[in-house]
């Protein structure tokens, strides 16, 4: 009812104000933004002669009250011009619909900081987007064991499946676990799918806070990864120091870290030193 | 010429309170102990040469870097960063973004080494939220780098021997596209602002050597507005920046000069890139006189390809914390000490009503407009509000602007005229999205503009409705 009453308070309002738009052809490909605070926006989808080009779902991950809306893209070509899909969550009912019809992507985006976002969730999307796709991003945000996560690098193996893909970039936070031993394995993995698809341009390695630590003993290594050209890397010294281990050391150091921002010299250095050569 | 810049200490340092395992944010804003044992020295004559001064037999240099590299602590730091710094690992690396949090641990030789095998470096994006020691080794590190397409750097302060570092990168790289420099903190003395200054002017000048550059974007609250004004004036380069984001601070106490005059220089500049200029945004945290906004906007309007403007003025001068940070700008960098009499002439004047409206109705190309304002009415003063109505009015006329957002923490003066700003906010038939905030005053607990946020509200829904507004 919602949808038909839209079409004609729109078609009512095209008539009153002829626009300059009316004069173009049949079909408006149109993009489509969802946010929280712009649910008028989605009924959009159901207006003739609009076609899709860009779904834009900005929408917190938790929130699926607005699932009856997606009603539109069932049995129905819709999606069939897309070429950018974003989206939050993949939980998303019309992301399935998107997928099967459009077989013109370019751009995917998962932006997702839903902790029930798996990765063999991921690895299962990633395998059904057409090889028409340009440009993929991964940001996510993770909660999951230490199990689940030593499958990210899986991630890595599968974009070798796109061949036209020029651009990827991959931003990972993880919520609690700090055993970061895939790191390594994921930027073998990166740095070899690098090498193997021709048009990729871009690989950029987005380092999450969490990370931190795994990062640097990957480092320490010194392998080296050819083929990563780019590196975002957030460093934070509370992660530096608790990291460690628990106690009286990164307390001290964090005090230390402090103690520089004033300009006086105090003992705190020299019981740092004994403390850490008796450990 | 005798130029000799002295050393003082570093911004980063000062903090208001001796509790050392607080976290409370860094007070700049306070004279401190830490510029009371620096003698001032001001720099003369072109020379970019940067003359240390011996170290003092003080509690602050006796902290110094090098000393402390003999205790463990310093060494360990070093030792935990440096795996972070191994670029040889990525030898195809051609975009570098690094972001540091907090106070983290001191830099070394090692930055230096590793951006020296960055041979492929595009794009470098540096972000540090606050000053870790040795961060000269960093713009050593610049000196290294191959020829950069676009370089971002975001930092609490820079040295003056950093600076001159700074100058010297700057200099050696004639691929710039894109160029974006972002100063936080003001400088603890009036001479590292003026040196500052200096070495500002030098590589603005400089830019007359990059012919690609398209964006550039120069942000400090602290930097003299006049200094950048004279130094764009110098530029000849005519269509061919389409990105402009300039912040600095009108010095409208100390400066001898007439209000227009001292940011004619940067009227020209705008002037010369109206053929390409997409992108401009001009934030002016401190100007007391409307005609310097009028002039302003009067160049603005020759930007026929303008799509984005964003203009901020005074939004720093909200009459609570803001007013004890724009003193303590005054007092401690350009050590000017108004007298009762001469502060009360910092405020704003009544009569501050800029011509707005008829200037910005020539930028019939602009898709996104924001205007970010405060009237600095903590006297109770009635300010004039016929601009922002003019302004109001305006707007429906220009046909593609599709993005509006105007915002004011302090707008009580503008309770009176709600009713014609709402009014005009209906007229937009055009926008797809309008975002307008009049606030009484600073404090949360005030009222909003009620009608004004239905009428906004209103029209938001309005405008979702209408498909040929998608995007």
């Amino acid at each position: 009812m919602n949808t038909k009453k839209t079409t004609r308070i729109l078609s009512k309002q095209t008539s009153q104000n002829p626009s300059p738009s009316s004069l173009k052809p049949k079909f408006l490909l149109r993009s489509l933004k969802v946010t929280d605070h712009t649910e008028p926006i989605f009924k959009k989808v159901c207006v003739k002669r609009v076609y899709l080009k860009r779904i834009l779902d900005e929408r917190e991950s938790n929130r699926t009250n607005l699932e009856a809306a997606y009603k539109p893209f069932k049995h129905n070509k819709l999606p069939k011009s897309l070429k950018q899909i974003k989206v939050s969550s993949l939980s998303r009912s019309y992301l399935q619909e998107c997928l099967k019809y459009s077989k013109n992507i370019k751009n995917f985006s998962l932006n997702s900081d839903s902790p029930h976002t798996k990765v063999i969730n991921i690895l299962n999307i990633l395998k059904k987007l057409p090889a028409t796709v340009q440009s993929l991003r991964i940001d996510l945000v993770k909660s999951d064991s230490t199990a689940e996560n030593s499958n990210l690098h899986k991630i890595a193996k599968s974009i070798r499946r796109l061949p036209n893909l020029q651009h990827f970039q991959r931003w990972c936070l993880l919520d609690q676990d700090k055993d970061n031993n895939y790191i390594p394995r994921e930027l073998r993995n990166y740095s070899q799918t690098a090498l193997r698809l021709r048009k990729l341009d871009k690989i950029v390695y987005s380092l999450g806070s969490e990370e931190q630590k795994g990062f640097q003993q990957t480092m320490r290594k010194g392998l080296k990864f050819p083929g990563i050209n780019g590196l975002k890397i957030y460093l934070s010294s509370a992660e530096l120091s608790d990291s460690d281990s628990s106690g009286i050391l990164p307390f001290l150091e964090k005090i230390l870290v402090r103690r520089r921002t004033l300009f006086y010299f105090t003992e705190l250095d020299l019981i740092l030193n004994r403390i850490r050569a008796n450990i | 010429m005798n130029s000799s810049f002295s050393s003082g200490p570093e911004p980063y340092y000062i903090y208001s309170s001796g509790d050392i395992t607080s976290n409370t944010e860094p007070n700049l804003y306070s004279s401190g102990e830490a510029t009371s044992n620096i003698e001032p020295s001001i720099p003369s004559g072109n020379e970019p040469e940067v003359a240390r001064k011996e170290p003092q037999n003080d509690s602050y240099t006796s902290y110094s870097s090098e000393n402390f590299n003999s205790y463990g602590p310093h060494v360990l730091e070093q030792e935990e960063m440096k795996p972070f710094y191994r670029f040889e690992l990525f030898p195809d690396l051609k975009k570098l973004s690094i972001t540091q949090e907090d106070i983290i641990y001191a830099l070394g030789s090692f930055v230096e080494t590793s951006f020296s095998a960055l041979k492929k470096l595009e794009d470098i994006k540096l972000d540090i939220m606050c000053r870790p020691e040795e961060t000269t080794y960093l713009f050593k590190g610049f000196l290294h780098f191959p020829l950069l397409r676009r370089f971002s750097l975001r930092i609490p302060s820079i040295k003056e021997e950093d600076w001159a570092l700074f100058e010297m990168f700057m200099r050696s790289q004639n691929n710039l596209e894109s160029f974006s420099p972002s100063i936080r903190c003001q400088p603890p003395t009036f001479d590292w602002y003026q040196i500052q200054n200096f070495h500002l002017g030098n590589m603005i000048r400089d830019f007359e050597n990059k012919p690609h550059l398209k964006s550039l974007q120069l942000r400090s609250a602290f930097w003299s507005l006049g200094t950048i004004s004279k130094a764009l004036c110098s530029l000849t380069m005519i269509n061919q920046l389409e990105e402009l984001k300039l912040e600095a601070s009108d010095e409208t106490t100390i400066s001898q000069e007439k209000p227009w005059k001292r940011l004619e220089g940067l009227c020209n500049f705008i002037k010369n890139q109206k053929g390409s200029l997409k992108k401009l945004s001009v934030i002016l945290p401190c100007v007391l006189e409307d005609n310097v906004l009028t002039h302003l906007a009067e160049a603005i309007s020759k930007l026929t390809n303008l799509q984005e403007l964003h203009l901020s003025v005074n939004a720093d001068l909200s009459p609570t914390s803001n007013t004890r940070r724009l003193m303590a700008y005054f007092e401690n960098t350009l050590q000017y000490y108004p007298s009762p009499k001469d502060q009360k002439k910092m405020a704003i004047s009544k009569m501050w009503n800029p011509t707005l409206a008829k200037y910005f109705k020539r930028l019939r190309n602009l898709e996104d407009s924001s205007l970010e304002f405060e009237n600095h009415n903590f006297k109770g003063q009635k300010h004039e509000t016929k601009w922002l109505v003019d302004v109001m009015k305006m707007l429906p006329s220009l046909e593609r602007l599709r993005r509006v957002r105007i915002w004011s923490e302090y707008g009580s003066e503008f309770r009176s005229v709600e009713e014609k700003i709402s009014s005009a906010v209906f007229e937009l038939e055009n926008v797809r999205e309008i975002n307008m905030r009049l606030y009484y005053s600073f404090s949360l607990a005030a009222p909003y503009f009620n009608v004004l946020k239905q009428a906004v509200k209103t029209v938001n829904q309005r405008q979702s409705m209408k498909c040929d507004l998608m995007f």
